[in-house]
């Protein structure tokens, strides 16, 4: 494939020495099943997912015993939910709070709790994307059973401050789960300070293998919450299933290379954004979709006024981005994230998704700066503007 | 090679441009869908036949292409061929899929609006 790839927030590419590890897992003596400890293939297998586990835990300062795995992100996010729900929550009546800017893996559960009786109170946004502190104090009263917001929005970049969001549940002795798919490896994340319960990670948007991810569980406020599936005694009973200890392998050596790289990935995506917004200065009506200061850099919403973002990616053939979330861009559905916002359809239409990561070079983003204005002046010029 | 989506999507040598365009007297017609998706025909008759088409679309890769590919195929035909817009082919040619048939219609209804203004002018 010849294109450039900026859709880093759909998913990326796996690091070089993910691979090297994940190969060296699946080619030795480690197909054991980790759960069979009464022989050494089982046990190296065990030993292999402990010391992941431990390296997944040090990214969050969590303890290794608070990190259980899943299948990503979006069944981290089900499990938070519903597993919370069977084990603390479902003898009780209230209120259960979230935004409309999550990911639908967290919305749907949320429906899910509303039929079973939980009235969900629904919070949006300030017109910049961010969650508004003092609505989220107020929402919040003695029936609030559980509070699940995201860290960093897989549409628009926009970055919650988890710390403060904390900091009130914690006060209001609430639940709080983090869905941290996109900020994890990305920006510092310390659950014990973020005054954090529960907390989804994500490993192939950090340049891990996809089918992997894990659920923090913070062993001191929650401890444990039920299985959302049935069959087998694994992760304390929590999440049944044989641990895919290559996976598991290629998600922790993505950890790892994170934490060493996370302040030149982000100095570097950074330059990456000022460069594509430098490059692209002659579109005068370009807007930017969130605030500079409350977005993290490697996700860009960018509307162009009056044009269809599927007609500026389709011309745009040898650049690989998005119109919205990777998860809703083969719907015609505008972005659900983008109207909480207060965004009118049109201004949805022309909104795209560009996003930058660690192998995006300076010379890729001028390519795509250019090639973004030029389809930009073919429209304008067949639209009669 | 480049499909002809792709190509009739790229094109533009039938665009209508004001700074170009403005001193020919061309009959209008417009046609738009609440996604906000135009198509603006631009026809200039001798008699009955179509002698210059220009036009102007937004939308998506299939109402650009369709519109562009439209537009040029009807030139030097009379209005009555132009409007026997299954006629031409563009779905097969263009390779339409099937929830973008739509976009045939606001064509159509571009067309139609524009031969009404020709009518109200005779």
């Amino acid at each position: 494939m010849n294109s450039i790839y900026l859709d880093y927030a759909s998913s990326t590419p796996l690091a070089n020495e993910v691979v090297d590890e994940m190969v060296s897992a699946i080619s030795n003596n480690d197909f054991g099943n980790p759960s069979s400890t009464d022989h050494e293939y089982g046990k190296h297998a065990y030993d292999l997912i402990e010391d992941c586990r431990r390296d997944v835990a040090n990214l969050i300062h969590a303890d290794q015993r608070e990190i259980i795995w899943t299948s990503g992100a979006t069944e981290a996010n089900n499990l938070a939910i519903l597993g919370s729900y069977e084990f603390n929550l479902k003898n009780k009546s209230g209120n259960i709070i979230t935004s409309m800017t999550e990911h639908k893996s967290v919305i749907e559960p949320f429906k899910t709790l509303e039929k079973k009786g939980l009235r969900v109170l629904l919070l949006s946004p300030k017109k910049n994307g961010e969650i508004d502190l003092n609505k989220l104090e107020k929402t919040i009263n003695e029936d609030t059973l559980m509070v699940s917001l995201m860290h960093i929005n897989n549409e628009t970049g926009v970055l919650n401050d988890i710390e403060s969001i904390g900091e009130i549940c914690r006060k209001k002795n609430v639940i709080f789960h983090v869905d941290a798919a996109q900020s994890i490896g990305k920006v510092s994340i310390d659950v014990k300070n973020f005054k954090v319960d529960m907390m989804s990670l994500a490993s192939h948007k950090i340049y891990g293998p996809k089918g992997i991810g894990a659920l923090y569980i913070n062993g001191e406020t929650l401890g444990r919450i039920a299985p959302i599936l049935q069959g087998g005694g694994q992760e304390r009973g929590i999440r049944p299933g044989t641990l895919p200890t290559h996976q598991i392998v290629g998600m922790a050596a993505a950890f790892r290379l994170a934490k060493k790289h996370m302040n030149n990935d982000l100095n570097h995506i950074t330059k990456c954004r000022a460069l594509f917004l430098k490059s692209i200065a002659s579109i005068e009506d370009a807007v930017i979709n969130t605030d500079e200061v409350s977005t993290f850099p490697g996700i860009m919403s960018l509307r162009l006024p009056d044009l269809d973002a599927e007609s500026i990616i389709f011309g745009m053939k040898t650049i690989a981005l998005s119109k919205g979330s990777a998860c809703t861009s083969d719907s015609d559905e505008p972005s659900h994230v983008l109207k909480s916002m207060g965004l009118n359809q049109e201004e949805i239409r022309g909104t795209l998704r560009i996003s930058f990561g660690r192998y995006t070079t300076m010379n890729e983003v001028s390519i795509a700066a250019e090639a973004l204005t030029k389809i930009v002046t073919h429209l304008k010029l067949i639209k009669g503007q | 090679m480049e499909s002809l989506l792709r190509q009739y999507f790229s094109d533009n040598k039938c665009a209508y441009i004001t700074a170009n365009h403005a001193d020919i007297s061309f009959h209008i017609g417009v046609a738009t869908q609440a996604n906000g998706n135009f198509v603006k025909l631009y026809l200039k008759l001798e008699e009955d036949r179509i002698v210059d088409a220009k036009y102007n679309v937004s939308g998506c890769p299939f109402m650009i292409a369709i519109t562009a590919f439209y537009v040029e195929k009807i030139k030097n035909k009379t209005l009555l061929e132009a409007a026997e817009i299954q006629d031409f082919n563009i779905e097969e040619t263009l390779k339409l899929p099937i929830n973008k048939k739509d976009r045939l219609f606001l064509l159509e209804d571009a067309l139609k609006n524009c031969i009404k203004q020709i009518n109200r002018g005779k």
